[in-house]
């Protein structure tokens, strides 16, 4: 009996979830439902697709530039995630080891970075970009995208880097290394995991970022897929299967790196820096 | 306080045999120097430009035609931007409630006693991983007039007569502000799910051996417990709504007639299709100022936190 109860009460609770879950994934839903939909026919919604119609995805890849814009997407966050890392390793190792005048200043600097808007900053980041003659270019980007991804990057590994002992420095130092020596021989490989969970979370951040490229990039050859995307939608009549199609392939790399990450993330370890 | 943090690094030290930390100021200098350069040159260099900027008349690509004080500042206070700051208020004051009822609610529930429980985490968390750009664009679909499947739901449940628009003039802000509490739903869910693992178990057993019931329980026990990670969430999501550009700008533009356009909507307007960079700067030195305030009392809060 109490048994039985204990099952209904269970079957509720599960419902219930169930029910905000299908709240909050409703718009990804609505999307995918149209993204197998044959394009040119009646896109009157129904729950269930009538049939699964694939040809969408190939025929965005194959006939549209997304491909490309994908790539590009790809490479301006991996690339900004490679300078974020060779920047911010040395400066989270000197936080975290170091101790000196400056250091509230610049972590509270680190963090009102994160709650700027880049709107804010943008005339002048422009007319910087102008100045140099790297407006349309991909290093504009990449080294833009990289510096709003820095003070993360900085914020997450010195996390790290704190976890692991200072003896062990030490004992690298007593034992002949120098100092950078020691970082790269003892603490980097130690921290390896912890390095690698950043990088997944430096390059989600930098590939979300679609403002910069908006107001930095010319040519449609080099949008990354985020902004492709927002112009295909934007066409006087966008063929919406397609567009539901690139716009669920463009989501595909930080949806996949958030569900490999996600011991980390759901840890709620310092979800309280998370940037949205 | 200093003298106590002080006696602490001494003894720190005598332990850690200080010949061995060479701790030279320039040394500490080059570990920082790269993002230093970085962070100065694309955060802090032109925050100080932006204040520059906002004293001249100063046509985006034509550059300075000449120093105008603070004409621009004068010009803020036009209906036209006032009306600018007005909705950006209502937009961030608008989601933050519901954000945090409906968040706590689902947190609850999601972390209810049930089979399967991770993987409802998982899901619900996902709509957090997507670009908000693309967000905008999903659920731009999803309220489509004709085709969208809000429409069809709503109607076919009775809650309507026939199709609506949701982005009316009247309507739009509502359905901008509705989009920006699904998008940040799945991230107040799961703070007040870590929150909610926190408080101690011994807590509720008391509350049984009283006799307490679960409403009781929440108030009683849940809601005190969860009361700073409430007010930082809330602060948070009150800075990340100000400086809401993706979301709004896919979705609607800021329009239609400018009902949705919030201050980094109005800075892009301004700076990059009317070319008017010093209007557009003096717009983003304002929203520099109340960002900064919202940051100070944020970082106060949690600094009280972690002592």
């Amino acid at each position: 009996m109490i048994n039985l109860i204990r099952i209904r009460k269970k079957l509720l609770f599960l419902t219930l979830s169930g029910l905000i879950v299908i709240i909050l994934l409703l718009p990804i839903y609505a999307g995918f439902l149209t993204s197998v939909s044959p394009p040119g026919m009646d896109l009157s919604p129904s729950i269930i697709p009538q049939k699964i119609y694939l040809q969408n995805y190939i025929d965005v890849w194959d006939k549209t530039n997304l491909a490309r814009n994908m790539l590009n997407g790809i490479f301006y966050a991996s690339m900004s995630t490679a300078i974020v890392l060779a920047v911010s390793i040395p400066s989270a190792y000197a936080i975290s080891r170091f101790r000196f005048k400056a250091k509230g200043l610049f972590l509270f600097i680190i963090l009102s970075t994160q709650m700027l808007s880049v709107a804010t900053i943008i005339v002048p980041l422009f007319l910087l970009v102008i100045n140099m003659n790297l407006f349309d270019t991909y290093t504009a980007v990449i080294i833009i995208n990289a510096a709003l991804s820095t003070p993360l990057g900085i914020w997450y590994i010195r996390a790290y880097f704190d976890t692991v002992p200072k003896e062990l420095d030490e004992a690298g130092m007593v034992d002949g290394c120098n100092r950078v020596q020691a970082i790269y021989k003892i603490i980097l490989p130690i921290c390896a995991p912890g390095l690698v969970t950043s990088a997944i979370i430096i390059f989600t951040n930098s590939y979300k970022i679609f403002f910069i490229p908006l107001v930095l990039l010319f040519s449609a050859k080099k949008y990354p897929a985020l902004v492709s995307v927002y112009t295909l939608a934007n066409e006087l009549a966008p063929s919406w299967p397609m567009v539901m199609a690139s716009a669920i392939i463009t989501m595909l790399p930080p949806v996949i790196l958030f569900l490999l990450a996600r011991g980390f993330l759901t840890s709620g370890h310092m979800a309280g820096s998370l940037k949205g | 306080m200093k003298m106590k943090s002080k006696n602490h690094f001494t003894k720190l030290f005598s332990k850690l045999n200080l010949k061995k930390l060479d701790f030279n100021p320039v040394e500490i200098f080059l570990y920082l120097l790269p993002s230093i350069i970085l962070i100065g040159i694309v955060f802090i260099l032109p925050i100080f430009d932006t204040f520059r900027f906002s004293l001249y008349d100063m046509h985006t690509i034509g550059g300075v035609r000449g120093f105008v004080g603070l004409n621009n500042y004068k010009s803020l206070l036009t209906p036209e931007l006032l009306a600018t700051f007005w909705r950006t208020i209502v937009y961030v004051i608008g989601s933050l409630p519901l954000t945090i009822i409906l968040g706590l609610l689902m947190a609850v529930i999601l972390n209810l006693d049930y089979p399967g429980k991770r993987i409802f985490w998982l899901l619900a968390f996902i709509p957090w991983a997507i670009p908000h750009s693309i967000s905008a664009i999903l659920c731009r679909w999803l309220i489509h007039p004709e085709f969208g499947l809000l429409n069809y739901i709503l109607v076919s449940v009775g809650i309507l007569e026939k199709p609506m628009s949701f982005l009316t003039v009247d309507l739009a802000m509502v359905t901008n502000i509705g989009v920006r509490i699904w998008k940040n739903l799945p991230f107040a869910i799961l703070i007040f799910i870590a929150g909610l693992q926190a408080i101690p178990k011994e807590l509720y057993d008391a509350a049984d051996i009283d006799g307490a019931k679960g409403v009781q329980k929440l108030i009683y026990i849940t809601l005190p417990s969860l009361r700073n990670v409430i007010m930082t969430t809330s602060l948070l999501l009150g800075i990340w709504g100000f400086v809401t550009f993706d979301l709004i700008w896919v979705l609607t533009q800021g329009g239609p007639l400018h009902t949705t356009e919030i201050i980094p909507l109005t800075i892009y307007r301004l700076a990059f299709q009317q070319y008017n960079a010093g209007l557009a700067s003096a717009v983003a030195v304002v929203s520099l100022f109340v960002i900064l305030g919202i940051s100070i009392v944020y970082f106060k809060m949690t600094a009280e936190k972690d002592n």
